[in-house]
């Protein structure tokens, strides 16, 4: 981050003034390739894939997103800044969503709780209470 | 006395050789002044992706809950309007893909009626978005004191059609409680989503006519490119919306 | 000395006379000073809460108001004190101002969108305050579901409103803190030359970006369960009201950081300042800021021990919540290690410096016996609570914003303020603040409740002890307005840098021009360059 330069640096270093030109042929790829993607996520979708059926879903959608930030946004020709930029919200998107798991997949836990006579009964015996929000 | 300043300006004076029109004052030069924008942009976008992604933890926090209710709800949504939608979005994707592209090769023409062409594609979706809402509130699946889970079917039955009956491990008093949870998150999310579509729009027509004005050239085109990040942002969000509200489970 | 300084010809000030030229600038100083007096008024409204809270509490009995309105009373001191003062106060006034001069730029890369944020500032203030002419909110500040969505008659909707557009004020000021500071520095302004209060400014930026979206869909969702009937929170329908609580807080508490990081990054200055002293392990200090910040959201749920989370993830979340202390300590202990040996004066910004060192370290301290999940177990929702954050935002927060806007007041205004009635001001403060909030911890561990208007005889003491502090306190906050205002047109003129500072915003003339330097500064040496220093130029006798 040090070396990162500092502006007014009038001839130097001037590298996105025009930006990244990709050619048509590669936005009508991605287009294609997106619409394919779709058609294959409905597909999949209509096949019993048991626990499966989520985990395809979201990896085409990732995949999909990806091709969008990457050529129709241009990422791929941005600054280390632009791409960290992206990392970071992801990251806390993750932060987010998995703290709050730790929460949510442990509520259900059988406590544990010391033993309250000598022959070893536990005190209130909690069963994992099933989902009966 | 302390910390020593040169006072050494790279370019004494600032107003000696032409600068672009567009150039801002308190900006030594276009480069410094589009990153700046293109970096801003991103951090705007960043904050999208928290704003939405507190909407998506609930949803997995529910469908993990009452599986059955949104696999039930997610079939009362219909597949045509959401498919065609979703490539609707991604075809207003390309069109935007390309009229920034357009800007950038200094094509005046072509920028403005990739831009128009964006606009009308979000339009058909919002469109549809109008007729699918439509549905909802006429067979009283808005979530709310109307809110009623079986008059979908008691509809179909009376009209005649064959009411196809799935084993569920909820009673449909259960899922009438329940599945309001779907109808909430799955209004809000296309809800706010519309919003940003129609703000969207609301940008883009002041591009247009930007771009119509000949605003741009190819040294200076940051307004089409940034409504460009923010219209390929929204179809982002689409992506993830349509698999988790329309497909949550169709194969049985 | 005194006699050769006078007010420059040409400053911001002077550049455009008029109301419009106010309101339509793009001047970072001028939309400093107008979001100066906005906060200042919230935090007069925000003040007299709290005084008819301290009011109702002097007697044991519920006899000034009753219950509902005590309710109204202290959500409103909440809502406007933490999202319409403390959460603007520092960056949208001192680093508005301060940031642009301290890295060499002549603005904020969006200034537009400066003067934007604060008008939604001012939009989402019509709200909140329309909600309190309509007859207020009773919730708390922390509208926890499903009371606030299907109990309280009170008006949630537009309060909850207010607070949701005054989150984008915040978003874009901190959005443009972020590219400013990549993208402007003067030639020479390398990371590790800035300003510790600019990495300070860079950490609070980025918790605004990434934690305020979050509260935004939050009320969102209580907005669609308020208005439209939707039931994403409503038990009734199989909601959790305590996603509600994991939402509000993933924002809620990264956002004491936005309050208190510019407050640390003020003490920094004025720490090395006022010692004339290199700070002590500077690149510490700097990545503690950045540390603070990213701790500050893997601890969110400790707000929820006994709210009904699950028992694991409260052990979790406790241990990670003591991570959050060593970076702070780290703050602290350089902070010691620079005064050590240091040409150290006793200015009244300083004054302040003392007072927050101390009270942030008890304010931590307490943090500690709160995250410790078997203590907060007894402790949770007493007044050991409310004497705990108010250390930090009060004792921190405020005496570290007081501090910064008396240490830049000459830069501000070129004018100095009488230093034997600041000096009074910062020590009333200290006392009155410790006379309210200490004995606040001692009711609390007896087990006095937040949030109710009565509370048994045996505790009249210790609450007439804290009323009375509050007193003083106000006496504190009401003195500085006195002659801060006087010093405008009676004050010796400042000069350049009458505190001898180092840092490049004291290079330029105070006030500065509207371009802050008359020609690009570039940079040549490290921050904090004291080994030169003549002798300190005060302008006391």
């Amino acid at each position: 981050m040090a070396s990162e330069h500092a502006h007014a640096h009038p001839h130097g270093h001037a590298p996105h003034t025009h930006g990244h030109i990709s050619p048509i042929s590669l936005y009508i790829t991605i287009f294609l390739a997106l619409m394919v993607l779709t058609g294959v996520t409905v597909g999949a979708a209509y096949v019993d894939l048991g626990q499966f059926n989520f985990l395809v879903a979201m990896i085409i959608a990732v995949f999909k997103a990806s091709l969008v930030v990457w050529y129709f946004m241009h990422v791929k020709y941005q600054s280390h800044l632009t791409k960290l930029t992206v990392a970071t919200g992801l990251f806390f998107l993750a932060i987010l969503l998995g703290m709050m798991l730790i929460d949510y997949t442990s509520r259900d836990f059988t406590p544990m709780l010391p033993p309250t006579s000598p022959d070893g009964v536990i005190g209130t015996p909690t069963t994992a209470a099933p989902a009966q929000h | 006395m302390s910390n020593t300043v040169a006072h050494a300006d790279p370019h004494a004076h600032p107003h000696a050789h032409a600068h672009h029109p567009a150039l801002q004052h308190h900006f030594d030069t276009m480069s410094q002044q589009k990153e700046a924008a293109v970096i801003g942009m991103w951090v705007f976008l960043l904050t999208e992706i928290l704003f939405f992604g507190g909407l998506f933890v609930a949803y997995m926090i529910y469908r993990v809950w009452y599986f059955d209710a949104f696999a039930e709800a997610s079939r009362r949504l219909s597949l045509f309007w959401g498919g065609l939608n979703t490539a609707v979005l991604i075809g207003s994707s390309l069109t935007m893909a390309l009229a920034v592209r357009a800007a950038q090769t200094n094509n005046r023409k072509w920028t403005v009626n990739w831009l128009v062409l964006t606009m009308l594609l979000g339009c058909v979706f919002l469109g549809v978005k109008v007729i699918e809402y439509e549905d909802k509130f006429a067979n009283y699946e808005v979530p709310g004191a109307n809110y009623n889970w079986v008059y979908h079917e008691q509809h179909a039955a009376a009209e005649g059609h064959a009411v196809e009956h799935r084993p569920l491990s909820q009673t449909p008093e259960q899922l009438q409680r329940t599945t309001q949870l779907y109808f909430s998150l799955y209004f809000t999310m296309t809800g706010l989503h519309a919003l940003h579509m129609i703000i969207g729009v609301g940008l883009m027509l002041v591009i247009t006519w930007m771009a119509w004005k000949g605003k741009f050239d190819a040294e200076y085109y940051t307004p089409v490119e940034m409504s460009g990040l923010y219209w390929h942002f929204v179809d982002i969000v689409w992506i993830f919306l349509f698999p988790l509200l329309y497909l949550v489970e169709r194969h049985t | 000395m005194l006699d050769t300084l006078k007010i420059p010809e040409r400053h911001y000030l002077n550049n455009g006379h008029g109301l419009a030229s106010w309101l339509l600038t793009k001047d970072h100083k001028r939309i400093a000073i107008m979001y100066l007096i906005s906060i200042s008024v919230m935090f007069l409204l925000g003040g007299l809460f709290a005084m008819f809270i301290r009011l109702e509490l002097a007697t044991p009995q519920g006899d000034f108001v009753n219950a509902d309105t005590y309710n109204k009373f202290f959500t409103l001191h909440g809502v406007i004190m933490v999202f319409f003062f403390l959460i603007p106060s520092i960056p949208a006034v001192l680093g508005n101002f301060l940031i642009p001069p301290m890295i060499g730029a002549k603005d904020l890369a969006f200034p537009r969108i400066n003067l934007l944020s604060l008008y939604i500032y001012w939009l989402g203030g019509v709200f909140t305050l329309a909600a309190m002419v309509m007859g207020g909110v009773d919730t708390g500040w922390t509208f926890y579901t499903p009371y606030s969505a299907t109990a309280t008659n009170t008006h949630v909707i537009p309060t909850a409103l207010g607070i949701f557009i005054a989150g984008f004020s915040s978003i874009l000021t901190g959005l443009n803190f972020i590219v400013t500071i990549h993208r402007m520095r003067a030639p020479g302004m390398t990371w590790f030359r800035l300003p510790l209060f600019v990495w300070a400014h860079y950490a609070t930026s980025l918790v605004q970006v990434l934690g305020t979206p979050v509260i935004a869909i939050t009320i969102v969702m209580l907005f669609v369960e308020n208005a439209f009937g939707f039931g994403i929170f409503d038990p009734a329908r199989g909601g959790d009201p305590v996603l509600f609580q994991h939402l509000f807080w993933f924002y809620s508490h990264p956002a004491v950081y936005i309050m208190i990081l510019p407050a640390l990054g003020v003490i920094s200055e004025l720490i090395s300042t006022f010692s004339k002293k290199m700070i002590f392990g500077y690149s510490f200090v700097a990545f503690s800021s950045l540390a603070i910040a990213v701790f500050g959201f893997i601890v969110w749920a400790h707000h929820m021990f006994v709210a009904g989370m699950s028992t694991y993830s409260a052990m979790v979340f406790s241990f990670l919540s003591f991570s959050v202390a060593i970076p702070s300590a780290v703050k602290v202990f350089n902070w010691t290690a620079t005064l050590y040996k240091g040409a150290i004066s006793f200015e009244t910004p300083m004054l302040y410096a003392y007072g927050f060192m101390g009270l942030f370290l008890i304010g931590g301290l307490t943090g500690l016996f709160l995250a410790t999940l078997g203590m907060d177990i007894h402790l949770h929702d007493t007044y050991f609570v409310v004497a705990h954050f108010h250390y930090i935002m009060v004792g921190g927060a405020i005496m570290g914003y007081l501090g910064g806007l008396h240490f830049w007041w000459p830069k501000m205004t070129g004018r100095m303020y009488s230093e034997f009635f600041s000096r009074i001001a910062a020590i009333l403060v200290f006392v009155g603040f410790n006379l309210t909030f200490f004995p606040q911890f001692v009711v609390g561990y007896l087990g006095m409740p937040r949030r109710y208007h009565s509370y048994p005889d045996e505790m009249q003491v210790l609450n007439v002890m804290s009323s009375a502090g509050a007193s003083v306190l106000g006496l504190g906050y009401a003195l500085p307005v006195i002659y801060l205002l006087y010093s405008l047109k009676k004050g010796a003129v400042a000069g350049p840098n009458p505190f001898a500072a180092s840092g490049l915003e004291w290079h330029t003339q105070s006030p500065p021009l509207t371009e802050n330097f008359i020609e690009v500064p570039e940079v040549v040496s490290e921050p904090y360059e004291y080994e030169h220093a003549v002798a300190k130029e005060s302008h006391l006798v």
